[in-house]
């Protein structure tokens, strides 16, 4: 489980849903959450809370990618990978923290990914959990 | 048996200056209780004043219909009196006596020889200590003195066990195998237990209810899922299960867990795969997003 540690920028409350806004350093991510404010305590603008979210949901894109629907980026350097015979297990550093992404072989040999590149990590809105 | 009912209250002066210690709660027959929170929060002086080792200011304690201690009526009955059984730290056994002398003077204010006897080797054959019988105290490991002691603690068959971080001093494995020997122990003989423990993970294997206790008060009780991931965690598709196993599968693991009556497999990243292992109590948590519902009728 990838987490990141950030303060709550805003929240946007529709019937049983909340889209909360999350920033870390250099970004800001987006959750949304099936939670009305007043059901969970530390959800109050400025407070400080982790995002969580799985590494198999973390895509990985070419940082020029543009025209997607995907909210959250984070312009990560690649630490180092781990190659498996399917799957590729990817270690990322972004300013806010460390995380892991998992991808097919495949795509990481499509992309070119390796040990220092820049890369641009995307995970979905609704992929992202939030945590005290 | 029957429940246990307390209500206690005394000033404390701790590490951090006086603690106004002030808590009242029930165990049911037969339940597995874990009081957890910070060093100095009053956890050893609640056990210690259920024990008899330490007099409350006011309060009261009942064991089912027996009292042990009501301020109101003025009854405070000695801590020979009350029969309970109690594990600490450190062993306490006699270093010179056998286990089995160490066995048996626990038990000789007990009447019937004959079923003492019975009920000794029943203990001792659950908890794997026939072989050591003739050894002396002092011979034995930390987890196997820890063992005399647990056994020692139930023979007189108290309807009450106080443990008081009992394992904190053993190796993770060991303190793992103890664990079960406790259960066991708690679910054969139908224990009311109340024990100290500061592990997250050993909270979540035992327990049926944890209280945590801050500075005198009980700030947070309920089942362990309650108390560790219910509080403060988004995710809405929550189930509680046991890992049966862990495969390495590529780069990630395949953990088979057991939810209900349903087993079910989860990929987990290298990172969190240390903290896992079969036996284990886990919850497992997703979004409300992610499910798919597939109508089966």
């Amino acid at each position: 489980m990838n987490r990141l540690k950030g303060n709550i920028h805003s929240i946007e409350t529709k019937d049983q849903l909340s889209l909360v806004k999350v920033e870390v350093k250099e970004s800001i991510l987006s959750t949304i959450i099936v939670n009305r404010p007043e059901e969970l305590d530390y959800l109050r603008k400025g407070n400080e809370v982790y995002v969580l979210f799985k590494e198999t949901e973390v895509v990985l894109g070419l940082p020029e990618l543009t025209g997607i629907s995907l909210q959250n980026r984070l312009l990560c350097k690649v630490i180092d990978l781990e190659k498996g015979a399917l799957l590729c297990r990817v270690n990322l550093n972004h300013p806010s923290g460390q995380l892991v992404s998992i991808v097919t072989r495949r795509a990481v040999e499509e992309l070119d990914i390796q040990a220092g590149s820049q890369i641009m990590a995307f995970i979905k809105t609704n992929e992202m959990m939030l945590s005290e | 048996m029957g429940e246990v009912r307390v209500r206690l209250k005394k000033s404390l002066s701790g590490a951090s200056g006086l603690l106004k210690l002030d808590v009242a709660f029930n165990l049911p027959a037969g339940s597995f209780t874990i009081l957890g929170g910070p060093s100095g929060a009053g956890k050893t002086s609640i056990l210690r004043m259920i024990a008899g080792l330490l007099k409350p200011e006011n309060g009261e304690i009942y064991v089912g219909e027996q009292c042990w201690y009501d301020s109101k009526k003025g009854i405070y009955l000695k801590a020979q009196k009350r029969l309970q059984g109690f594990v600490f730290q450190d062993y306490a056994l006699f270093p010179q006596m056998t286990i089995a002398q160490n066995l048996e003077f626990a038990a000789s204010a007990s009447q019937n020889r004959a079923k003492l006897q019975e009920r000794i080797s029943q203990i001792l054959e659950m908890m794997d200590l026939t072989s050591l019988l003739n050894r002396k105290a002092s011979s034995l490991s930390g987890g196997q003195q820890q063992r005399v002691a647990l056994a020692r603690a139930i023979i007189r068959k108290p309807p009450l066990l106080l443990l008081d971080e009992p394992f904190a001093a053993l190796d993770p494995e060991m303190r793992k195998k103890m664990q079960e020997y406790l259960l066991k122990l708690h679910r054969e003989f139908k224990l009311t237990t109340l024990m100290v423990s500061h592990d997250q993970g050993e909270s979540i294997n035992l327990a049926d209810t944890i209280m945590m206790l801050s500075e005198g008060k009980i700030v947070n009780q309920g089942s362990p899922e309650e108390v560790f991931a219910h509080s403060n965690l988004s995710g809405k598709f929550r189930f509680t299960g046991e890992v049966l196993s862990i495969q390495a599968s590529d780069v990630v693991f395949v953990v088979s867990i057991l939810v209900g009556k349903n087993m079910v497999k989860v990929i987990v990243d290298k990172n969190e795969i240390d903290q896992l292992s079969p036996g284990d109590h886990v919850m497992l948590v997703s979004k409300a997003f992610n499910p798919i519902i597939k109508k089966i009728s």
